[in-house]
């Protein structure tokens, strides 16, 4: 669906290369975490997915065109939400009828089921709105364009702790086999639950891009009150109860994904995670 | 489903439909300035005529009125086209632009159309606004005195001095869409304060080009200026007028062109992040 094909990028201020020769393909039909420290380039790779930087070098194509030409084929089958935007001050309904119909796939039912699920209906003026209400209102519009790509940045900050779980519950509502949704965040216990796949990158490289599926059939992810750490653990990070721990899942145990422990465990000590998934 | 990735009338109206309609507030506080400074400038100059009692139809006064309406036609004209690319103000509004499913033509041109054509229309309706607006605020006032609206004919040189041909008048719009073109590179180029930027970059020019051209001519000609017009009458240049006007126009027109050409290509290359 995405491809990114040798990817230079810098920006003219700055020293060094932002990406360089990075390359990554994304497929149709999951929700991908892009996970990162601050300042790694993800929110500017996201505006390199959809056309709005244009590569200095390399080629980045969505359905096998090239995003930076950005024509209204490819537009209108891809919708971003920044973490921060602008909304006109007009009436929901008012945007919606100038906006649809750039979106064939556009439904209004959906946009109101979604709506709903934020607790928010379509009677809202948007310059009324707080910022976190304004955020639930671009979401839900995002969505219900039923574009095949949806990029979203940071999009719980702001959000209030009930819109958190909402929010779980709103992605779930929205997704199908056609959509691809890629989130890029920091507060990975906000979608932890809902990630597919996921891609860890670091100073333009990807550390990690592997399924949920297989990251939990490969990993093993435990929480122990115990100060005794397992001699096979790959990672190790105290916490309140008293261990976290990755170790190789060779009994071929369930355990739930924790993405901070492993995001952790990605930076300190990428070989020796790479070579779990490598075998 | 609309599939052609070039232009599309189509898409380009609900393009326009949504500028109008998430911005109509803004356009239409524009207007009421623009009605508003007009109607001023008109009453200031019928109540200066009332006092001094020289309200008189004919050429002369027809003629100053136009002049001032055409001093601020030129005036709001690149006002106006200096806030075409308002909507790539900031980053968010940007994303917000770049991202509309329209192709870069239909954008610009959409714009285009609201700062070079529609203002047209938009000033005439403003112009006549303000001019029965004075026509009724002094008729009330001055019941003894036959206060009549502004015959726009005084424009064309078979009624009046204003131009003194259509050739003039042609130049005089060509002028005009040069000046306002420089003003839409301008909004392209900086999005931010576009109009004073422009300003300022065209003074610079100016001054670049006269430095130049006057050093060129001090060192060509001995007598500096009365050489160089000693140079032209040597070789026998003669200006006939109409062509003179003629080339004028052809050469301002190419230059609008271009720049409008040129805003174009700036705009399809422009990023979130301003690089310039």
């Amino acid at each position: 669906m995405v491809t990114i094909e040798n990817l230079t990028f810098d920006y003219r201020r700055s020293q060094k290369k932002l990406f360089d020769d990075f390359s990554l393909s994304i497929e149709k039909g999951k929700v991908y975490g892009l996970l990162g420290k601050n300042g790694v380039g993800k929110s500017t790779l996201l505006y390199l997915m959809t056309g709005l930087l244009m590569p200095k070098n390399g080629k980045i194509s969505f359905n096998y065109v090239d995003v930076a030409k950005r024509l209204p084929h490819t537009l209108q089958d891809m919708y971003i939400v920044p973490e921060e935007f602008d909304l006109p001050s007009m009436p929901l309904r008012k945007y919606v009828k100038c906006n649809e119909s750039f979106y064939p796939r556009f439904s209004m039912e959906d946009l109101e089921k979604y709506l709903q699920c934020f607790e928010l209906n379509m009677d809202v003026n948007l310059g009324a709105l707080s910022m976190g209400q304004k955020k639930k209102v671009y979401m839900s519009f995002a969505l219900a364009t039923n574009t095949s790509l949806l990029v979203m940045d940071e999009p719980t900050n702001g959000l209030d702790i009930p819109a958190k779980s909402q929010f779980r519950k709103f992605i779930a509502l929205g997704m199908n086999e056609d959509k691809t949704i890629i989130i890029s965040t920091h507060q990975v216990r906000d979608i932890d639950n809902l990630l597919e796949h996921v891609i860890i990158m670091d100073h333009s490289k990807v550390l990690l891009n592997e399924p949920v599926s297989n990251i939990c059939r490969k990993l093993l992810f435990v929480e122990t009150s115990s100060d005794k750490i397992a001699e096979n653990s790959l990672f190790v990070s105290p916490s309140i109860q008293g261990n976290s721990m990755i170790l190789p899942n060779t009994e071929n145990e369930e355990s739930a994904i924790n993405l901070e422990l492993l995001f952790n465990a990605m930076l300190s000590d990428t070989e020796k995670l790479k070579g779990v998934f490598n075998n | 489903m609309i599939q052609n990735n070039y232009f599309s009338f189509e898409r380009f109206s609900l393009l326009l439909k949504k500028d109008f309609m998430e911005s109509w507030r803004t356009i239409l506080l524009r207007f009421v300035t623009l009605y508003a400074v007009l109607a001023v400038v008109f009453c200031f100059l019928c109540y200066k005529d009332c006092q001094l009692g020289t309200i008189q139809a004919g050429a002369e006064n027809n003629v100053r009125y136009l002049g001032f309406t055409l001093f601020l036609f030129f005036g709001f004209g690149c006002i106006f086209a200096s806030s075409m690319m308002e909507k790539m103000q900031s980053k968010t509004k940007r994303i917000s632009y770049l991202m509309t499913p329209a192709t870069s033509f239909e954008k610009y041109f959409s714009g285009f159309v609201q700062v070079v054509v529609l203002f047209i229309v938009a000033f005439f309706i403003a112009f006549k606004l303000a001019d029965f607006t004075r026509v009724a605020i002094f008729s009330i006032c001055y019941p003894s005195l036959d206060i009549i609206s502004i015959d726009l004919r005084y424009l064309v040189p078979k009624n009046g001095e204003l131009f003194n041909s259509w050739q003039a008048l042609i130049v005089g719009f060509s002028i005009y869409l040069f000046y306002q073109s420089l003003f839409v590179l301008g909004s392209t180029l900086w999005y931010k304060k576009p109009f004073i930027k422009t300003i300022a970059a065209g003074v610079v020019i100016y001054l670049i080009f006269i430095t130049i051209n006057g050093t060129l001519i001090h060192f060509l000609f001995p007598n500096n200026l009365f050489g160089f017009f000693d140079a032209i009458r040597y070789c026998n240049i003669t200006f006939d007028k109409i062509s003179t006007l003629r080339n004028i126009t052809i050469l301002f027109s190419c230059l609008t062109l271009f720049n409008w050409i040129m805003a174009y290509f700036r705009f399809k290359e422009s990023e979130i992040i301003n690089r310039i």
